[in-house]
């Protein structure tokens, strides 16, 4: 029977659009803690690591997290263990999960993304590896991060440089930051640049105070807010790159499409708007189950419509896609 | 049994060890244990090393072959096999359809191009040297022709041109000894041109393939498809050898069955893919090291050498525990020699100056550095180590060449009885008639042999090698028992007794009452004599062990009988009558294996073993283990024929009914409430661990998602006479962390903890029905969403919850580090927890003391008002009756009060254990006051203040310390990174996730400066 979840990012055949989006599953197997981690796998068509840096990072002071209304704010900044750890310890998990794996990285220079790149392409361990995501868009880190996904031509240097040490099996995805005025300008760039894979949003930067204490509740002031609350700006934004970036629509660079997911019909929604797969983060810290029943309601959708995941990219834009 | 026998899974696809041989393995290393070091210096395909670690132990392996070594890496390495998958697909795409296309015919059926699976040969009539393809076998998918197909002239024609087609940098043209199948010279020489050309077009296929581990992967496949052919009689029957003269001319094809290589290799991969599917999940958590060196420096599991076993660096650090010697073997066992596959293919030519010999076809060749080899491994390990030589000795001679060099290096050699009778069954499987010698040998070190009685009953199956070493009565005993219990109930059942009279002669109780005809006696003129047990009272319900404590105390035992559960309910319902509230009578029911054990522990059987207590096999094993270890020396891999592996609980995402939520205070405006639920999906939660709760009833969140969307969708519509109604107040999105407060078990009503008290060391093993119901008590956080909406919760209302959280304390343990007494430090709310902790604490028969911090006693008075609570009609205070119930006395409870107030406890706590001020303060003073500080351990829970005093306080007593932190979470499970609390490790400052590495923490791991 046709698996009607399928998608092809590229080269890339996933059995499912679903992913897990960056920082919200861990860097393993961490995920494995649960008892029904073997039903979220089964519905997911690629894993998302955590960022990873080339040095051990320690992270934002107290506290990370603060609750919005349908959202969260976060300012982890990046706490990992670094990339060697990772290669040493963490990345062999992953084979288990026999799913592609996508690895974020993060770097404060153009060198740093460069060298990560090599890195993670050399090493033996590195094979269980699909592809990079680029993050260029962390709003929690002083140096690096968003302030280079607001920079076009910074975007466009790091993805050439990641481009020019990556091994060429590996896809590059870059992964864009939603706190700028129009996306379209660094996806642009990003293409620029040669990524293969845009992905898009990260979190949006925002803030809470503590009227007790009468200051800013995050240790790093400046967080990153996620969850349903911007569902509707990481949609646009899809909409935006499908609609006004040629190679996008053409099918060429297919866009990861996140932000705020956390039913079934969100899925399609990015999907129709132009994603050709879609990470889920926040949502299921709320509940764990949101694979299981996402993946549940779409193959129900498609089913009853008898269409494919890959008939709907896109479909908003009516004829303009066709063109 | 308990692990997954590495036997099971592979198969004999790799060209070393068999399967016949695998099982054996497991034998030979089922004392390998956790921590030992297995030095294996001839590696062959590494499966041997494969049982070790899947033993837990680390390898050194080494093997001069590089074709071992390479076969070795892959099969320990863990590898992602999606990316193998991918690796596949394009070796496919550039190779397999040239491949494929020389094994083509037109269908006979229906014309269509399809492909064979063998090519047959025969030679013409008349000129007996020249041999023709023939016919082929086939199976067409389009239109169903299978069988055999007779060959046109043009198709012969067609299949003589493509086996021309010759293969360029191909094989080696280094002669290959073999010292198996004397026929051919060269491994080439078996195959025809077709398969030499399909060969050299995979090889160079895979050896493009970027990734060095695929390579390494499909390199190995490739070579093991090889050894396939060569052996599954792709060839084989070239009857005179070639001169080199004739190569690399073309060749007559010397082979009547030729078989479609890129299939072969398509198996082969199917099945090593399967294989390293396995392996993976066995050896997950396998790190290499690439030195001995960095070996020695790291915990690595295993390094691979690539040496002679003579230039072998040993390990110096640790000590070698175990050296597992197998040296190649030629077919005829009369020589140590090499294996054939020395390193031809992938050109790794074997440099001949190397101090084992590989082409030598007499024993005496090898029989120089055989000692040498034993010389060195007695230089560099002590008498500790065991030694096992793994050979297929044929001769008699070779036997006692092999016996007279151990003994010049100072060893003694003897066959291993036992393990040949572990493998007839393979025999006959593979069609041997004659009886292959292997000799599995134990060696004893520099003639200090230890000599045990080979087992004397011939019918005896031996189960452990061990048996020669342990001269102790009851371990032959056990040895004996232990072959039998899995069929025989009375072997079982003594040898339960066995492990129970070592565990409670701990405790300090005695064995009085065995019934005589449930057991196996025939070691009875030792430890326990029936007749001696026998003085039992009559009346008494079957019962089949009794033991007692000099003050008289009892406990009774029965084994578990599966479909009799009435007659279990009986005994224990007899026993509970008599005995009622004292437990001086309290009665086990021991289960062969933790399955057997959790599925009794269900709530729904709670009733067939009222009040009961419940023991597995396994745990017995253990815990007799830790009191013996010379005699039940690990035990649980040892003696675990009858345990079954428990599937451990994860964390679930369930449902929970909602029992009670009462305000607890201040009249007026209650800042903290006691929230009773009920679930059964939270088993094995142990103290100090936590859930997460979402504070909306699971229909409200349900019903808020729909206006939401409602909303969403449908106001642009005209929908006029639809009002939607919004409601503004903001709604918790996360769930929160609570710890748990109490848990509830069926069969023990409120205070029990009074009069139990369980011997330590038994009840370190000892299980109940799980718990059902819960409790915890949260504060009314002001301005707080989550916390304000837990409050409206009411019985009967549904909510999620995500559990059970955080790490497990094991609680046993802290009495092997001589942990005798508790004090439960608790401010605030932090004090709920810490009566879990105290529940648990009781039950393994610790002694208590809490110290209560809280602003005013009020704040704890559990007031009868609210809806929900007005059927309660007393007057209670939380925590007093909490700690009471699990067990305190009133004047292991302690009180400290900021604020004077009216309220008078003195029935429930004696004046002097009164103070105002800070818990800190009290708790200071009582340690000055008290002689005594040995075997204490405190643990702490409240604000960050009184943590920090406490832990300086713990300090100066130098008083081991437990602190349970709470934190602002996200998800609960370690991977949103947001709960983190600073830790020092190796004297660096970092942050530790609470949810996952606590919540829990040594005092000494936190980083109290940074906190
Ligand atoms: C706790 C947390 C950690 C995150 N860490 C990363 C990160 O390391 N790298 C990254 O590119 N994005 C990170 N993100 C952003 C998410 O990948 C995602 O883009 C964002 O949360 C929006 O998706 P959502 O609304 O489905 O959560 C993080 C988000 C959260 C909430």
């Amino acid at each position: 029977m046709k698996n009607r979840m399928q998608v092809k990012i590229k080269n890339l055949v996933m059995k499912s659009p679903l992913m897990t989006a960056s920082g919200t599953s861990g860097h393993a197997n961490e995920i494995e803690v649960l008892e029904k981690s073997g039903q979220i796998l089964a519905g997911l068509g690629a894993f998302v690591t955590k960022g990873v840096t080339l040095k051990p990072k320690e992270g934002n002071p107290e506290f990370r997290i603060a609750e919005t209304r349908t959202g969260i704010l976060n300012s982890i900044g990046l706490q990992n263990e670094g990339v060697e750890f990772f290669i040493q310890n963490e990345i062999h998990h992953l084979a288990n999960f026999e799913l592609p794996v996508f690895v974020n990285i993060s770097a404060d220079s153009v060198e740093g993304f460069g060298e990560l790149a090599a890195y993670l392409s050399d090493h033996d361990s590195a094979q269980i590896i699909s592809g990079l995501e680029i993050n260029v868009s962390c709003p929690n880190i002083k140096k690096g991060g968003a302030a280079f996904g607001t920079d076009p031509k910074m975007v466009e240097q790091i993805v050439k440089t990641v481009k020019k040490q990556i091994d060429p099996r590996l896809l590059v995805i870059t992964k864009l930051t939603p706190n700028v005025t129009d996306i379209t300008i660094p996806a642009r760039a990003a293409i620029q640049g040669g990524t293969d894979v845009l992905s898009m949003i990260n979190t949006v930067r925002g803030m809470a105070i503590d009227i007790d204490t009468q200051k800013p509740l995050l240790g790093n002031i400046i967080g990153g807010l996620s969850g349903p609350a911007i569902k509707p700006v990481g949609l646009f934004m899809v909409y935006d790159c499908f609609r006004s970036i040629p190679e996008c629509r053409s099918g060429k660079i297919p866009i990861m499409g996140i932000g705020g997911i956390s039913r079934w019909q969100d899925v399609i929604e990015y999907i129709l708007a132009g994603a050709s797969a879609v990470g889920i983060g926040t949502s299921w810290f709320v509940n764990p189950d949101v694979f299981r029943e996402i993946h549940h309601g779409l193959t129900g959708y498609l089913a009853g419509k008898k269409i494919s995941i890959s008939d709907l990219i896109g479909k908003a834009h009516g004829q303009l896609a066709m063109e | 049994m308990g692990k997954k026998r590495v036997s099971d899974h592979l198969s004999c696809s790799l060209p070393y060890w068999e399967q016949s041989q695998t099982s054996v393995l497991d034998l030979l290393f089922s004392d390998v244990k956790t921590g030992d070091l297995v030095l294996d210096p001839f590696c062959g395909a590494g499966i041997p090393a494969l049982v070790a670690l899947q033993q837990g132990a680390r390898v050194v392996a080494g093997d001069l072959n590089p074709m071992a070594v390479l076969l070795t890496r892959v099969l320990l390495q863990p590898m992602g096999l999606f990316a193998l998958r991918e690796e596949f697909q394009s070796v496919r795409e550039a190779v397999a359809d040239r491949i494929c296309d020389r094994y083509t015919i037109l269908c006979p059926g229906c014309g269509k191009k399809i492909g064979f699976e063998q090519l047959i040969w025969k030679s013409t009539e008349g000129r007996e040297d020249e041999i023709r393809p023939d016919a082929v076998q086939a199976a067409c998918i389009n239109c169903g022709f299978k069988g055999t197909e007779r060959l046109t002239d043009s198709q012969v024609r067609r299949q003589i041109t493509q086996s021309r087609t010759s293969p360029e940098n191909w094989f080696p043209r280094k002669k290959i000894q073999g010292t198996g199948s004397k026929n051919s010279y060269y491994i080439h020489d078996q195959f025809t041109q077709r398969n030499l050309a399909s060969l050299a077009d995979l090889f160079h296929g895979i050896n493009s393939i970027s990734m060095k581990k695929s390579r390494e992967f499909f390199q190995s496949v490739f070579i093991s498809t090889l050894f396939q052919c060569i052996t599954q009689g792709i060839s084989g029957n070239s009857s005179n050898p070639i001169s080199d003269a004739e190569i690399p001319g073309i060749r007559k094809a010397s082979v009547s069955l030729e078989v479609n290589v890129w299939k072969a290799f398509k198996d082969q991969f199917e099945q090593w893919m399967q294989n390293k599917k396995t392996t993976n999940a066995l050896l997950s958590f396998v790190r290499f090291s690439d030195s001995i060196k960095a070996f020695e420096d790291t915990d690595d599991h295993v390094t691979i050498i690539h040496s002679d076993c003579l230039e072998f660096p040993f390990p110096q650090r640790p000590k070698i525990t175990h050296v597992f010697l197998d040296p190649p073997g030629d077919q005829a066992g009369i020589c140590l020699s090499a294996s054939e596959f020395q390193g031809a293919w992938l050109r790794k030519g074997v440099d001949q100056k190397r101090f084992w010999n590989t082409e030598l076809q007499s024993i005496e060749d090898n029989l120089e550095p055989f000692q040498k080899l034993l010389e060195k491994i007695a230089a560099s390990t002590d008498d500790s180590c065991r030694i096992i030589l793994s050979y297929r000795a044929s001769k008699k001679e070779t036997w006692e060449a092999l016996q007279d060099r151990s003994s010049a290096a100072g060893y003694e050699l003897q066959e291993l009885e036992s393990v040949k009778s572990l493998i007839p069954c393979r025999k006959k499987k593979q069609g041997k008639t004659e009886a292959e010698k292997y000799g599995f040998l134990v060696r004893t070190r520099r003639n200090n042999r230890r000599p045990g009685p080979e087992p004397s009953d011939k019918n005896t199956k031996a189960v452990s090698l061990h048996e020669t070493q342990f001269p102790h009565p009851i371990q032959s005993a056990m040895v004996r028992l232990l072959s039998e219990a899995s069929e025989n109930q009375k072997a079982y059942n003594r040898l339960c007794l066995i492990l129970l009279e070592t565990i409670l002669a701990k405790d300090g109780y005695r064995i009085v009452f065995a019934e005589p005809n449930q057991f196996d006696w025939s070691e009875a003129d030792r430890e326990i004599r029936p007749e001696a047990l026998h003085s039992h009272d009559k009346n008494f319900p079957t019962i089949d062990i009794a033991a007692e404590h000099p003050d008289g105390r009892q406990i009774y035992f029965c084994f578990y009988d599966p479909g009799n559960e009435k007659k279990h309910k009986q005994v224990a319902g007899k026993i509970f009558q008599q005995d009622r509230q004292s437990f001086h009578r309290v009665c086990y029911l021991i289960f062969e294996n933790r399955l057997q054990m959790n599925s009794c522990r269900q709530i729904e059987w709670a009733d067939n073993w009222p009040r009961g207590f419940f023991v597995c096999y396994p745990d017995l094993c253990q815990q007799a283990g830790k009191i013996q270890p010379d005699l039940f020396r690990d035990p649980a891999d040892r003696f675990s024929k009858r345990s079954v592996p428990s599937r451990k609980q994860g964390i679930r995402h369930f449902r929970a009914e909602v029992l009670r939520n009462s305000p607890v205070g201040l009249k007026g405006k209650p800042m903290h409430y006691k929230l009773e639920f009920q679930t059964s999906d939270m088993k094995n939660i142990g103290p100090g661990q936590f859930v997460m709760v979402d504070t909306l009833p699971i229909g409200q969140r349900k019903k808020m998602d729909q206006i939401y969307y409602q909303n969403a969708y449908t106001t642009g519509k005209n929908q006029p006479g639809k009002k939607i109604r919004i409601d503004l107040m903001p709604k918790s999105y996360l769930k929160r962390p609570f710890g748990i407060q109490r848990a509830y078990y069926h069969c023990f009503e409120w205070g029990y903890h009074h009069t139990l008290s369980l011997p330590p060391v038994l009840a370190g093993i000892t299980h109940t029905v799980f718990p059902h119901k819960f409790e915890i008590f949260y504060k009314r956080m002001e301005g707080g969403i989550g916390t304000r909406e837990m409050t409206d919760l009411k019985k009967g209302d549904q909510v999620r919850m995500l559990g059970p959280l955080g790490k497990y304390t094991h609680i046993p343990e802290w009495r092997s580090q001589g942990i005798s007494e508790v004090h439960l430090v608790g401010g605030g709310v932090g004090m709920a927890p810490l009566v879990f902790f105290g529940q648990a604490l009781k039950f393994y028969s610790f002694d208590l003391k809490a110290f209560i911090g809280i602003d005013r006693i009020e704040s704890l008075r559990e007031t009868p008002y609210g809806k929900s609570f007005a059927e309660e009609p007393e007057k209670a205070y939380v925590y007093i009756e909490e700690l009471g119930g699990i067990g305190l006395r009133p004047c292991d409870i302690y009180l400290s009060r900021e604020y004077r107030d009216n309220e008078k406890l003195s029935e429930k706590i004696p004046d002097n254990n009164y103070h105002y001020g800070l818990v800190t303060d009290q708790y200071r003073s009582y340690l000055e006051k008290i002689k005594n500080r040995e075997n204490l351990m405190i643990i702490a829970c409240g604000p960050k203040p009184m943590m920090v005093v406490l832990q300086r306080i713990a300090s100066v007593f130098d008083i081991p310390m437990k602190v349970l932190l709470e934190k602002r979470m996200g998800c609960g499970i370690g991977v949103c990174m947001s709960c983190v609390c600073r830790t020092k490790k190796d004297q660096k400052s970092q942050y530790s996730r609470v949810c996952v590495e606590g919540p829990v923490f040594d005092a000494n791991e936190i980083d109290w400066e940074k906190l």
